[in-house]
């Protein structure tokens, strides 16, 4: 089984295009949208109208959830005051120009999908979440503490995690050690970003995740992921935004991947 | 939201395309499979390019798994009539996607600050193969969906379509259930002929505790039963099996 998995498109419609462009030519079993369809740029309605077209089963990202609830606070950990004021003219002008029937979808998406495997006659339970299980804009990074990461995962009785949020993709392998000493591998992976990668590197990412039929926790090789990159217009959106009242730092955040 | 589930098409292709079809005209928020994509007909690799080119998300169906112990016929080409041709049918890299397929999905919903939670299984959240018929004890129905946690529980499998709505709650505090059978897209066995399958539209008021903010419509769809039928009949599956698309049984 392979399936695809996206996220954090943040309105940028030439970015998911491109993304769809490339996941219909790499010819997947199913996809699955892990939220944070709009705020940073000026496509909201489009980006939504394109994956609803779809039927893709989607959850609700933490900017998804403010703007489903006409709130003002999208739940972003901004850090400086530059930030802060920025973060505001985004949510503001997102809440102005998403319309009422994609505002609806937003508001009734789900917080979380769990898919449940039973190969081999042993269960293997694969759990999609925005940021983490327990939060939805909780920022799950890389060098997060393993055994905090370890808990986060057993107590959300996931063998696979996959999450989005921080716009920057990883794949860590987590051996919880059974009481009969064989070997239980937990995957925590990061998704990364279609519409605004933040890890260097500007172009869209996305993952496809691949289980082996035989797939078992204890084998930590039947578990794979792949991360894929993909080029789009980032000029097009880089250029939608200064051509907005959207601050042009998210201009620059696109051209640099940051 | 509203969510299409879709089950037991069971290689009819012509009633399959139908459906999509209609897909197009509802435009539901999400789509999601049952199972059952294979046996009773000739059409097997064709529902599945389908499924997986439209990426529906899919659980196992127990036809799905039969595919595991009945392999392509290696000798000379039989002529028996035989309902085991259904599963010899599919292909080598159809197999592979059956035989990986989840058997639940779940769909946790927090509308409301308290979760609501969707369970998509094939058979019942206990066995594949288990029929979730209408007219089961209130009790029996009470302890699954506590059981397995679920509020709004959707099966498929017997190919009768319902929806039934069950409480849990105690101490006057409702906490209503939600059983759906989706029916079957191409093997349907209430007496209608017609293609079903099911839309649920889950409002934002929606919650444990309100019944109506859950809407369960189901659709009938027409399609080309004719051909559905003949291609059974030109096959080597029994024609009983034309006979029960024709008549719905």
């Amino acid at each position: 089984m392979r399936i695809a998995l996206f996220s954090d498109i943040h309105a940028n419609l030439p970015a998911l295009e491109a993304f769809f462009k490339d996941v219909d030519s790499r010819d997947t079993d199913a996809i699955y949208c892990l939220g944070d369809l709009v705020g940073y740029n000026i496509w909201p309605n489009e980006v939504i109208d394109q994956i609803w077209k779809r039927g893709i089963p989607t959850i609700a990202g933490n900017y998804d959830f403010g703007i489903g609830r006409s709130s003002d606070d999208c739940g972003c950990a901004y850090k400086t005051d530059d930030e802060k004021e920025n973060g505001k003219v985004s949510i503001a002008y997102t809440n102005e120009i998403v319309k009422d029937d994609q505002r609806a979808y937003l508001r009734t998406l789900p917080a979380h999908i769990r898919l449940d495997f039973q190969l081999n006659d042993k269960p293997l339970s694969v759990l999609l979440v925005h940021g983490s299980p327990r939060r939805i804009n909780e920022y799950l990074f890389e060098d997060r503490d393993e055994k905090s990461l370890l808990r986060i995962m057993e107590q959300a009785a996931a063998d696979v995690m996959l999450f989005g949020h921080t716009h920057k993709p990883y794949h860590r392998l987590l051996n919880s050690v059974q009481t009969d000493g064989t070997g239980h591998y937990r995957h925590a992976i990061n998704i990364g970003s279609v519409g605004k990668p933040k890890d260097g590197d500007p172009r869209g990412g996305y993952v496809i995740l691949h289980i082996d039929a035989d797939a078992l926790a204890s084998n930590k090789e039947s578990i794979t992921v792949e991360f894929i990159r993909f080029e789009y217009d980032v000029e097009a959106a880089a250029k939608a935004v200064e051509g907005s009242i959207l601050p042009n730092a998210y201009a620059e955040s696109l051209r640099l991947g940051k | 939201m509203k969510i299409a589930l879709l089950s037991d098409i069971h290689a009819n292709l012509p009633a399959f395309e139908a459906i999509l079809e209609d897909l197009e005209k509802q435009q539901p928020d999400a789509v999601y499979c049952l199972g059952d994509f294979v046996g009773y007909n000739v059409w097997p690799n064709q529902v599945i390019g389908l499924v997986r080119k439209h990426g529906i998300a899919t659980i196992a169906g127990n036809h799905d798994l039969k595919v595991a112990k009945i392999m392509p016929s290696e000798g000379d080409c039989s002529k028996e009539e035989s309902s085991e041709y259904a599963y010899k049918l599919v292909g080598k890299k159809e197999r592979d996607y059956l035989l990986t397929l989840p058997r639940h999905l779940r769909i946790e919903f927090q509308l409301n600050d308290q979760p609501l939670n969707m369970l998509l299984v094939h058979g019942s959240p206990r066995s594949i193969n288990e029929y979730l018929l209408q007219d089961l004890p209130e009790q029996y129905m009470l302890e699954l969906v506590r059981e397995f946690k679920a509020d709004i529980l959707c099966f498929g499998h017997s190919h009768k379509p319902y929806h039934r709505v069950i409480n849990s709650g105690e101490n006057s505090i409702e906490h209503f259930h939600h059983l759906i059978n989706t029916g079957s897209v191409g093997k349907p066995k209430d007496g209608d002929a017609r293609a079903c399958y099911v839309l649920i539209t889950i409002d934002q008021t929606a919650s444990t505790t309100t019944q109506d903010a859950v809407q369960v419509e189901f659709l009938r769809v027409k399609y080309d039963v004719e051909k559905a039928a003949k291609a059974v009949e030109l096959s080597l599956l029994p024609n009983a099996f034309a006979d029960n698309l024709r008549k719905a049984y």
